[in-house]
């Protein structure tokens, strides 16, 4: 008892302190307010002592300070749409980002943009469309998803086989450490070249909030695309569609978008969502090229398509004209349908979506659709799959009911049973959803069947480093 | 009502894709966007946790509904928005008479 009043004192001095260098209206401890920032969206929630909404940079610092002198946990915040744990808070204070979001500088010539973390991955491209110019990375989440949680996540994206990941888009960081002094450091630059010693810059990329607190970046930016062709095709297996995908790998050519999506995606959105579509697995491709080319190019995926054994092909000269004629209509809806069929099955309760992340040689993806349908015909599944095939990168969807325990266990140890066999045929257990709290059985189970466990050990050691006191978002990814 | 009600905010996902046409929410503070506003009134039927920031999140949307295209689980958000309302002006929220009285 004296103890949990010794904590409840604790607390509010924190806050107090807390208020004096952010404002009153900047520290809300409202019981409402503390549920909507432990929640995420993978099922599962953790408890917020109160939430914190800096402005700058130096309250930023001043916020970790106090924290790091009551030894109280940091949990900072973007817009809580990760998918693996990351983001929970658990028993501390949660730095919402959400006040810092300003584009502070678009330049065209030197080909970067300084963004705070708050802004959103949308919202910053709608600012570079004036200028010709894109922000790449994409992830299904983009209309709300921030400069600063796409850095912690590593997040990828539809246009992932082109331009890659988040790691490949930050030039430099601002960020605040949590040490006594809240130290600022700049690390990186804001040209598209520079070595300095060891990269921090991609140490933090990727590092889920649990190293520093990003502050700034300078992100790199790309011209948009002239034109976009699709083809949407469909195709009676796995392999036949793979054949297509060779077909276009051998021949140069260089998709911006390169879907695959299951037969029962395919099947289940005609049937419930009412989308009128193709039957079989639909593979979707968008290549980019001159308008004036827009024909010939779309021509050649069609020919491409049809010898690789598609039962059916559609294309569209243009996005706008893929997206009235509804080719990207079933990738659209992939995520919803799930979301659908769950809250169908499970009317009395409520219903969780899980989505997986996994990423495999090209080569190996019929192989992984396989293995993970049939896992998921042995646990009792009907699994959704669907991905970035141009990356090897697949998202596999079952909906289960939250408040069932067994359901919950039996996905669980479905999930754990897919990342081993995809281990074994050259995988990794996550390609841009980060490890967070979901996954860290799987990257221990990676290292280990790399006999690479030292790997676990290095990080824990670059952890201390940063974070001496593991105040800054602890137990997450190791 | 408050059954169909539950029904349909049981639904949400926390994904979050709402929020960005939410005119309110401005990107600061989550109870002023359509999740928050879910989410609020499943704490309320579910957890009986209904505060100051509640009533908040309730009276400051539009009603405009911008948000329900962009919901994966099809949700009415505004609908429900309208509809908890309701129930918290008949009394059929507990709390709801109370923070009321004092909030507005």
């Amino acid at each position: 008892m004296e103890i949990m009043e010794k904590i409840r004192g604790e607390i509010v001095d924190t806050v107090k302190a807390l208020k004096k260098v952010v404002g009153e209206e900047n520290v809300l401890t409202d019981e409402l307010i503390l549920y909507l920032y432990s929640k995420n969206p993978i099922g599962s929630s953790g408890k917020a002592l109160c939430v914190v909404f800096p402005e700058n940079t130096g309250q930023v610092s001043e916020v970790v300070k106090i924290c790091y002198e009551k030894r109280v946990r940091i949990y900072p915040q973007g817009s809580t749409t990760e998918l693996s744990g990351a983001s929970t808070p658990h028993e501390g204070v949660v730095v919402s980002f959400s006040k810092m979001n300003n584009i502070e500088e678009i330049n065209v010539v030197d080909g970067y943009v300084t963004a705070q973390p708050g802004v959103r991955l949308s919202e910053l491209n709608s600012a570079l469309k004036k200028y010709g110019y894109m922000f790449p990375v994409d992830p299904a989440s983009t209309n709300v998803a921030t400069v600063g949680g796409a850095i912690n996540t590593g997040a990828g994206g539809l246009k992932g086989a082109r331009y890659g990941s988040m790691r490949d888009w930050v030039l430099g960081l601002e960020v605040v450490l949590p040490d006594k002094n809240g130290t600022v450091l700049n690390i990186g630059n804001k040209t598209l070249k520079c070595r300095q010693g060891y990269d921090l810059v991609r140490l933090i990329v990727g590092s889920e909030g649990t190293l520093a607190l990003v502050t700034k970046a300078f992100l790199k930016i790309t011209p948009q695309p002239e034109n976009i062709v699709f083809s949407a095709s469909f195709f009676k297996s796995p392999e036949d569609a793979m054949k297509a995908i060779i077909e276009i790998k051998s021949r140069g050519m260089n998709p911006i978008i390169m879907e695959f999506i299951d037969e029962d995606v395919v099947r289940m959105g005609r049937e419930v969502m009412g989308i009128e579509t193709g039957d079989g697995h639909m593979l979707l491709v968008g290549l980019d090229c001159p308008a004036e080319l827009a024909e010939k190019y779309a021509g050649l995926l069609v020919d491409i398509m049809r010898n690789s054994g598609a039962t059916d092909v559609d294309h569209a000269l243009s996005e706008r004209d893929a997206e009235e004629r509804g080719l990207i209509a079933i990738r659209r809806a992939f995520y919803p349908l799930a979301i659908s069929l769950g809250t169908q099955e499970f009317k009395d309760s409520t219903s969780l979506v899980m989505i997986e992340d996994l990423v495999v040689p090209v080569s190996r993806l019929p192989e992984a659709v396989r293995i993970i349908k049939d896992t998921g015909k042995k646990y009792g599944f009907t699994v959704l799959t669907g991905g970035h095939v141009g990356d090897g990168n697949l998202h596999p969807m079952i909906w289960t009911d939250v408040e069932d325990r067994e359901m919950m266990e039996r996905a669980e140890r479905f999930y754990l049973e897919i990342m081993e066999k995809i281990l074994e045929i050259g995988g990794s257990i996550s390609a841009e959803h980060g490890i967070g709290e979901m996954k860290k059985k799987g990257l221990e189970m990676e290292f280990r069947m790399r006999k690479s466990e030292k790997a676990l050990e290095i990080m824990r050691q670059i952890k201390r480093v940063f974070d001496p006191e593991n105040i800054l978002n602890p137990g997450k990814v190791i | 009502m408050m059954e169909t009600i539950f029904r349909e905010v049981a639904r949400c996902s926390f994904c979050g894709f709402c929020e960005h046409s939410c005119p309110t929410l401005k990107r600061s503070i989550r109870h002023y966007g359509p999740r928050g506003r879910v989410q609020t009134i499943l704490f309320a039927l579910k957890y009986d946790i209904l505060t100051e920031k509640s009533i908040e999140a309730i009276y400051t949307c539009l009603v405009c509904n911008a948000c329900s295209i962009h919901c994966p689980g099809k949700i009415r958000i505004a609908s429900v928005v309208r509809e908890f309302r309701k129930a918290l002006r008949d009394g059929k929220i507990k709390k709801g008479d109370k923070i009321l009285e004092e909030v507005m």
